[in-house]
């Protein structure tokens, strides 16, 4: 888990930065803006939180009606809330969405046939929030075969803008997942995870798999297991990620100390000096 | 706003007319007048604070106070700017007293249009007039309370089945007046208090500790006034709560940027209602960002300051703080469930009172915590307002945004619904066999079937046990800080900031069909408990001494050579 919140991504244009850091956040004309960046940032593989929360904002507080550049950006936001999953972006991206959208639209009875879309669009976000309900529960085999057998599915995620990088996005994601329940730093240990598992988890043919594993350093497929070396490097190739993650499973040993300052002790040294 | 119709049945008015303003109420108004062209803000807040709330006591519990324009104006010269400020004490005490209809809520509204404008827009700069503390912070308290009932009542209206004939003229005019009470309007107002002030710049100014010529220098003419100052650093926090109540957690706690949560000094200590608030709403949103260490701390502090000052603070505001403390207590439940944690004796005693069957609840965890922990957000949670205009023609739209909020928070806790369980097996192990562990969980009635799915819940539960904690490495570090004391989130920046860390006091590894438990667990300081029960031991003895019983102080004295010897 990041703290993406408070980091600015470095892909951020000084334009939008001027606009989430001054009350241009509160101005209508900016909604075409950050919808462009949000395209940008879909092409680019890269997502920037506060942008988009602020784009999410914006449309509640116009009031305008859902029109389908809304529904578009609405869904795209999620989408990269979705490749996200291992940050809580996805959450906050919801919460800010119009009050009815995880109702149950089947309860909607009086609504007018304008308000077709509204149905539409409640179920389009119902079917992301299932899909970041399996993933952050790990239930990683489910979410494919949903997604994969399942035509509504289908076209949700590769209509949108990040048609192409969505599912490498997500099994590299996934990936990352189980390195950091698999792996361990204890030099005797290897651990290992039977490769249909893993195969399943990133649905992979054997072929793509084999590659797959080939690509990651320190990966290596042993019969039917994948073991992973305990100073394994993660699939991203920047270092300091690689720092960052190797260390949280690392036990070391804590030696506490405490710094008491001497006035702490003063009243008792003087009770006893006094007896 | 002058279209405004008529009710009919109008309490205020038509009621207060009748009846001559008692003498000793004339009396106090002109008082109240004199006060307020002397700039005494001393005797100011004695009216405020004390007569006004003695003499609703007496005339005014079931009826509105004098009208401004008909009865007060002629009382006071006329004078425009006191009858605002009467105003908006007038309709807040309809607010709280009687229940306003739609005019007076129009009409409360225009009454803070107007004066804001009056502080913000006054002709040849900022405005003469000094007022207490106390009374700013109510201003916009009620300001944004005004808003979030506006928001309720609306909705109420346009939900109504059986329109009656008023009903329905008041449904027109609401939706002819979109601008009433819209969510723009009311964080314009505080947005421009925050910039008229320049409260941002003054604050880190004071930060970087530059002279207080220098930090004048920058706030400006407007900003160097307490009034514009105490108004800015109070829109601070309104911000916070409009945005939490919004439900944008994120930009909520990022406005709090320059507020420092605990300094000692710190001037929110001064008007506990807006020191309450500020605590609540910043624990709340840590809450909704699975932020739980710091929702925890955030909480702790206040709680425990709350229980300090119980016995001393005035029993009119004690309502609202009982009723806010309550709901603190319902959300710690469920932070101490999620998240196990050693919490100050005191609290933990209360929560115990309080909640403790629900406590047990949660962390036994299943399905049976889930209804549990969304009873106790549904409690503590604030009311929450949809960013949006409601809709006027498809009403079944409108729905009460606390659903919302309250489903989506429940995504992430769903996936911790067997962390409590599997916390109880994995403590007693260094490494254990999965087919072990599955035997376990079986027992226990749980709906894990065969080892890949307990693997994913193994991966889920990973996955939960990391949360974001403001740590004092993220933030940037001043000299003045004390290294013994535990620090609260954004004690020396942000509140946003924080790093990733662990739930619970230990972490898993998964290794094939084996498992492997790494314990975490942070030493306890114990020189602070120590000399704190030294103290304590001496005071006890001193005591003991004073009414010359000695016998007893054998038992002590082991105690204290035992100590003497660390």
């Amino acid at each position: 888990m990041d703290n993406t919140l408070v980091s600015v991504p470095v892909q951020r244009p000084s334009d939008i930065n001027d606009i989430l850091n001054s009350l241009k956040r509160y101005d209508v004309s900016v909604i075409k803006d950050l919808e462009d960046y949000l395209k940008v940032q879909c092409e680019q593989n890269f997502s920037d939180v506060n942008a988009n929360l602020a784009l999410l904002k914006l449309y509640e507080l116009s009031s305008e009606s859902l029109n389908d550049e809304r529904e578009e950006a609405t869904i795209n936001i999620l989408l990269l809330g979705l490749c996200n999953f291992y940050n809580i972006d996805f959450e906050l991206y919801l919460h800010l969405l119009p009050v009815y959208v995880l109702a149950d639209v089947t309860k909607f009875k009086d609504l007018s046939s304008e308000d077709s879309s509204i149905i539409q669009f409640c179920s389009y976000v119902n079917k992301l929030k299932e899909l970041y309900v399996l993933l952050t529960s790990a239930k990683f085999t489910k979410f494919w075969s949903l997604l994969k057998t399942d035509d509504s599915y289908q076209d949700l995620v590769y209509d949108s803008y990040l048609a192409d990088s969505f599912d490498s996005n997500i099994r590299n994601l996934i990936f990352n997942v189980v390195y950091k329940g698999y792996s361990n730093n204890n030099s005797q240990i290897k651990s290992k995870i039977s490769s249909q598992l893993l195969q399943s988890y990133l649905n992979l043919n054997e072929a793509d798999f084999g590659k797959f594993i080939e690509s990651k350093k320190f990966f290596k497929i042993n019969g039917d297991h994948v073991l992973i070396n305990h100073d394994a490097h993660l699939i991203k190739n920047d270092d300091e990620e690689e720092q960052k993650h190797v260390s949280t499973n690392a036990h070391n040993s804590i030696i506490s100390s405490e710094n008491i300052k001497f006035e702490q002790l003063s009243r008792l040294i003087k009770e006893s000096l006094e007896k | 706003m002058t279209d405004v119709i008529k009710p009919s049945g109008d309490i205020g008015s038509a009621s207060s007319v009748q009846q001559a303003i008692p003498d000793q109420v004339k009396d106090f108004i002109r008082t109240f007048y004199k006060h307020f062209l002397e700039n005494n803000v001393y005797e100011l807040h004695g009216c405020y604070e004390n007569t006004f709330n003695k003499l609703t006591d007496k005339y005014y519990t079931k009826s509105a106070w004098p009208d401004p324009l008909t009865e007060v104006a002629p009382l006071v010269d006329n004078d425009q700017i006191f009858l605002v400020l009467y105003s908006e004490v007038y309709y807040r005490h309809i607010y709280a007293k009687l229940g306003p209809t739609l005019e007076h809520r129009t009409n409360s509204y225009n009454n803070y249009c107007n004066l804001f404008n009056l502080i913000l827009n006054h002709e040849g700069g900022p405005v003469t007039f000094e007022l207490p503390a106390k009374w700013l912070w109510d201003i916009v308290d009620e300001f944004i309370y005004q808003f979030n009932q506006f928001s309720v009542f609306r909705s109420k209206l346009i939900n109504k089945k059986n329109l009656s004939e008023q009903d329905s003229a008041e449904l027109s005019f609401l939706q002819q007046h979109v601008e009433i009470w819209s969510s723009y309007s009311v964080l314009n107002a505080l947005y421009s208090l925050i910039g008229r002030s320049k409260i941002y710049e003054q604050l880190t100014a004071q930060r970087n500790n530059l002279p207080p010529s220098k930090i004048s220098e920058i706030a400006g003419p407007y900003g160097s006034l307490t009034l514009y100052k105490n108004l800015g650093y109070f829109s601070i926090i309104g911000l916070l709560r409009i945005h939490t109540l919004l439900g944008d957690f994120t930009l909520a706690l990022k406005t709090m940027e320059e507020i420092e949560l605990s300094k000692k000094s710190n001037f929110l200590t001064r008007v506990p209602g807006a020191h309450f608030t500020t605590y609540y709403y910043a624990g709340f949103c840590y809450l909704m960002m699975h932020r739980y260490a710091d929702a925890i701390k955030t909480f702790s502090h206040i709680l425990l300051y709350i229980t300090r000052i119980k016995n001393i603070s005035k029993s009119g505001q004690y309502d609202a703080i009982t009723k806010k403390s309550e709901q603190m207590y319902a959300l710690l439940t469920i932070l101490i469930g999620l998240c196990p944690t050693r919490i100050d004796d005191v609290l933990h005693n209360n929560l115990k009172e309080k909640f403790s069957e629900q406590l047990s609840k949660i962390v036994k965890g299943g399905e049976a915590s889930l209804k549990t922990i969304e009873e106790l957000f549904a409690f503590g949670s604030p009311k929450f307002i949809s960013i949006s205009l409601p809709s006027f023609d498809s009403p079944e739209l409108n729905i009460d945004a606390i659903h919302l909020h309250s489903s989506v928070f429940m995504v992430t806790v769903k996936n911790t619904v067997y962390n409590n369980l599997l916390k109880t097996y994995l403590n007693l192990y260094s490494s254990m066999e999965l087919q072990k562990l599955l035997n376990f969980l079986e027992s226990d009635d749980t709906k894990i079937n065969n080892l890949d799915e307990l693997k994913e819940v193994l991966l889920a539960f990973k996955l939960t046990n990391t949360q974001i904690k403001w740590t004092e490495t993220a933030a940037v570090k001043t000299a003045t800080n004390g290294e013994d004391e535990e620090q609260l989130p954004g004690a020396t920046s942000g509140l946003l900031n924080g790093e990733s860390s662990n739930v619970y006091d230990f972490d898993i590894t998964i290794n094939d069909n084996l498992i492997q438990i790494i314990e975490m667990k942070v030493a306890r300081k114990f020189s602070d408990w120590f000399i704190r029960n030294t103290s304590k031991n001496y005071f006890v003895q001193d005591a003991i001494r004073n009414d010359r019983i000695e016998e007893t102080g054998k038992e002590k004295k082991d105690k204290k050579t035992k100590k003497s010897k660390k």
